[in-house]
């Protein structure tokens, strides 16, 4: 394995919707990871993603959302909790790719409006994880009240939240660089 | 893709998404999607059998 390749884990935006208090969480998210040595991160905004909606799945494949997926060695999706689900233009740009996830980490960040931080999408998006091949780590981020948890200017108010963030990020980092390791040492065969 | 060997790290099981892949898929198994990867420069393949 190129042990001096560093990790790249994309945190994705998973809402396209006006005026999403979603996108300080992912900023915030980018900004941690960031901080880190030896990984690399990049902004992935669903809302710029150019799909088609007359079609879905691997058909509309888009090519550099595919190549950013291909390149990730784990990812961090950061969801809001719409009518206790995950949006559906989160699904629809996930749906379009496959092979570019299998047996790579994810970890994921919800966010809502109301006290119990995406729980709820939470629980409703590990089967999908789980049918395109991603392995969860145990750890989440909840946000909870993200209007009163960011300011207008989008930047944390508390800082409570980093200790959290700290650990769901050291899992997140460990389950990469082992299933990378196996990615690309390790036959199904042996 | 820098020509190294690639690494086959994974058989995901699928759906099928064509008549002609629902025919010729494992009446058990079901079609599966071989997937590898390369140890030098990460790039990733893999096809449906």
């Amino acid at each position: 394995m190129d042990d001096q390749r560093p990790l790249f884990i994309p945190v994705i935006l998973g809402t396209a919707r006006k005026g999403r208090t979603s996108a300080a969480v992912a900023n915030l998210m980018v900004g941690q990871i960031s901080t880190r040595t030896g990984v690399t991160t990049e902004l992935i905004d669903i809302a710029t993603v150019p799909m088609a909606v007359d079609d879905a799945g691997e058909g509309i494949k888009d090519g550099r959302f595919a190549g950013l997926m291909a390149a990730a060695d784990g990812l961090v999706i950061v969801t809001p909790e719409y009518n206790h689900g995950y949006p559906g233009l989160l699904k629809h740009v996930l749906d379009s790719c496959l092979k570019e996830y299998i047996h790579k980490a994810v970890g994921i960040v919800g966010v809502s409006a109301g006290g119990f931080g995406g729980t709820r999408v939470i629980e409703n998006l590990l089967p999908v994880m789980r049918e395109l091949g991603l392995v969860t780590i145990f750890w989440d981020v909840n946000v909870s009240n993200v209007r009163k948890a960011f300011d207008e200017s989008g930047e944390l108010r508390d800082p409570a939240l980093l200790p959290r963030i700290d650990k769901f990020l050291r899992e997140l980092f460990w389950m990469s660089r082992t299933l990378r390791y196996g990615r690309e040492k390790v036959a199904v065969d042996q | 893709m820098c020509g190294a060997t690639m690494n086959a790290h994974a058989e995901k099981p699928v759906v099928p998404i064509s008549a002609e892949e629902a025919g010729s898929a494992n009446a058990v198994i079901g079609l599966i999607e071989e997937v590898h990867q390369c140890p030098h420069c990460g790039a990733v393949q893999s096809r449906r059998v």
